[in-house]
């Protein structure tokens, strides 16, 4: 197998361009893209330390299973407060939710 | 075994080209169709490095819900809102030196802990079979695995409550 590390370095890499995206994007759609895509590399980041220290529970790839249910729920709520924000103001632009501005 | 190992490697640096350059093509693509196309070929790709990582039931589980099903939930919602492309190019916001300077930060410190940990990481243990995981799935993880469902169902109302709301 390829050394582990490395494919800890290439999650770490993904998170940290999702996360960028995350905190730019400006569009709620992208933002919601952006965090799948860092949960995904929190997935590589489990499966990879379950590999390596080889747990009789399998508790890395089960975490990584649990970790799909959660961004399965969570992009079906985000999505679902999406298609709400775009009724009231028809469009998806996370700079519209101004209402708190002093 | 050689072989093998060149062919691992070479498979490796081509899934991380594809995968990093995806989605840097997602985050700066005003397109919200294009950044959905994108970032389905990237988990694609993710689902390849899990197979690299031999954990088969992952990649197979990657290719179904998040390349599949995620993807095409997302394209609906992309189709429904009708808005297309981003009105702002993110790009000159005043806030994303500010945000560049925690990324760049945060990545130091992910490199440290990387370096930290590198030496105590031993040779890669055998992989578990599907069998093995149901068999962790249902035991020692079972109440997990008994919320887990919970939280779907949770997810599944709580979805359609909000979709439906401006119909009451």
């Amino acid at each position: 197998m390829i050394p582990a590390p490395y494919f800890l370095a290439l999650a770490a890499i993904v998170f940290l361009i999702a996360m960028f995206g995350f905190l730019t994007r400006k569009s709620l759609i992208q933002a919601i893209l952006c965090l799948e895509l860092m949960l995904t590399a929190v997935n590589l980041t489990f499966i990879t330390f379950g590999r390596t220290v080889g747990d009789p529970a399998h508790t890395g790839v089960v975490f990584a299973l649990f970790t799909m249910v959660v961004g399965a729920a969570e992009i079906g709520l985000g999505l679902a407060l999406v298609l709400l924000f775009f009724r009231r103001h028809a469009n998806v632009e996370a700079d519209e939710l101004d209402l708190l501005r002093g | 075994v050689g072989t093998f190992t060149t062919g691992a490697w070479i498979l490796f640096g081509m899934l991380s080209a594809v995968i990093i350059s995806f989605s840097l093509l997602m985050l700066f693509s005003r397109n919200f169709v294009h950044s959905t196309a994108y970032l389905a070929a990237t988990l694609m790709a993710f689902a390849g490095v899990y197979a690299l990582l031999d954990a088969t039931f992952l990649a197979m589980l990657q290719v179904f819900i998040y390349a599949g099903a995620i993807t095409v939930v997302v394209a609906f919602v992309v189709m429904m809102t009708r808005t297309g492309v981003s009105r702002y190019s993110e790009l000159l916001q005043p806030q994303i030196r500010g945000v560049a300077a925690v990324v760049v930060l945060l990545g130091f410190g992910l490199l440290n802990v990387l370096a930290g940990i590198a030496p105590l990481l031993g040779a890669p243990k055998p992989a578990p079979m599907t069998e093995d995981i149901a068999i962790a799935l249902m035991g020692t993880h079972g109440a997990a695995f008994e919320i887990s469902s919970l939280v779907l169902l949770a997810a599944l109302i709580g979805a359609i409550y909000l979709a439906k709301e401006a119909d009451r």
